[in-house]
């Protein structure tokens, strides 16, 4: 037989014989001994009850799946629903901190400043706090900036893979640029960045000190007017511009008369030690 | 033949018996046989068609369909339990349904056949 024929006739068999051949068989057997016996109630019974509780099985089987399947969907939605409250609850919660957390550090700041300003070692050591926390992105920044935007690209209508979305490497690279040209500070959607702020990818999101930030990614800066042209010239604003042309991500650079810059919340003192101290207050140290 | 003689109503009972057991007693199936079951189902249809078709055909024979239905359910999860095993699972469940499913189709058309005689 050739394989078509055999591919053919498995087919047909497939779809021909939907019986069970064991019935034929069986029907053959009996006409052959012409079976006296299966007149006899007993077996006949006995067949029709195993034949009732076969048939409770399938009724059971089918209304037991079918209430497995209904009464499960519903509870995912409704698991789904809860940790994305949840989620929404935590981000609240959060975001309260850092409210807090701004405020809180606010007096200790106002608080500290009048007690180093009291003394000249106290004002000349505060002088140095202002210049390391000006370079930490824990003060308020305002003045003239730039402000980039950056688009993911469409999703594709074939649904495959979208090659124009923005990765934190594309992030990194126009603030890598941006510290370059003489940046100031830096905020990405709001959010400041400091010496040690990471920006980097967790799965499909984009975090910057593991808080998360989304499309479209606003990044602004505030530094020298000539920003913007070193930017574009750059290698990373060049690269990003082909990018743009070729998988369609958006890339746009604005110059803005006024950023207003919060200060960021990274730092955490890690090293201290006491200054030496001069006998001008009188009554400090034991 | 003698089971049209004397009608169905036990196996009908049982059936009735089984659907409202399962409506009205809601058992928890344990979590290691879920996925089983399913295709257990569809297996069970298969052999219980398959049963009202030799039926109607007049060659029903008891002890046929007690072992075709209890090794079409036990054939099947085995074959689902396999294929879980080597991570084909889904797979080899679409190829169960394909097969039982053309078998179910083609009973019931027997039977439409023979109850409508058309």
């Amino acid at each position: 037989m050739s394989p078509e024929a055999q591919a053919q006739s498995l087919l047909r068999r497939l779809l021909d014989e939907t019986l069970d051949p064991g019935y034929e068989l069986a029907a053959e057997r009996r006409t052959g001994t012409e079976a006296a016996d299966r007149s006899s109630p007993a077996s006949g019974w006995l067949e029709r009850f195993i034949l009732a509780g076969c048939l409770l099985l399938i009724g059971g089987l089918t209304t037991i799946v079918i209430a497995q399947v209904r009464s499960s969907a519903p509870q995912r939605e409704e698991l789904r629903q809860a940790l994305i409250q949840d989620i929404a609850e935590q981000r609240a919660d959060g975001d309260l901190l850092q409210q807090r957390l701004v405020e809180v550090r606010d007096q200790a700041t106002r608080a500290r400043e009048e007690l180093l300003a009291a003394t000249s070692q106290g004002q000349s050591a505060l002088d140095e706090l202002d210049r390391a926390e000006a370079g930490a992105g824990l003060t308020t920044v305002r003045g003239p900036g730039l402000a980039v935007t950056l688009t993911d690209a469409p999703m594709p209508e074939d649904g495959g893979e979208n090659l124009g979305r923005i990765l934190d490497r594309d992030i990194q690279s126009v603030v890598n640029e941006l510290w370059a040209a003489g940046a100031e500070a830096v905020a990405i959607d709001g959010q400041r960045l400091g010496p040690t702020t990471s920006i980097r990818s967790a799965g499909q999101a984009i975090l910057v000190d593991f808080r998360p930030v989304t499309n479209p990614y606003l990044i602004e800066a505030i530094g020298p007017a000539n920003m913007f042209d070193q930017l574009l010239e750059s290698a990373a604003g060049r690269t990003l511009a082909s990018y743009a042309a070729a998988f369609g991500l958006g890339l746009d650079v604005v110059q803005v008369e006024q950023l207003d810059l919060q200060p960021g919340t990274g730092a955490v003192i890690t090293r201290a030690e006491p200054a030496e101290l001069q006998n001008d207050t009188g009554e400090s140290g034991p | 033949m003698k089971g049209i003689r004397t009608g169905p109503l036990i196996p009908i009972l049982g059936l009735a018996i089984g659907i409202a057991a399962g409506v009205l007693l809601d058992p928890t199936v344990p979590t290691s046989l879920q996925p089983y079951l399913p295709i257990a189902v569809v297996a069970a249809l298969d052999a219980g068609f398959g049963g009202i078709r030799a039926r109607l055909d007049g060659i029903f024979d008891a002890k046929v369909f007690v072992v075709s239905f209890v090794s079409n359910i036990i054939v099947a999860a085995l074959i689902v339990f396999l294929g879980d095993q080597l991570g084909v699972g889904a797979q080899l469940s679409t190829a169960v349904i394909v097969v039982l499913g053309i078998r179910i189709f083609g009973n019931v058309a027997a039977i439409r056949r023979h109850l409508f005689r058309a």
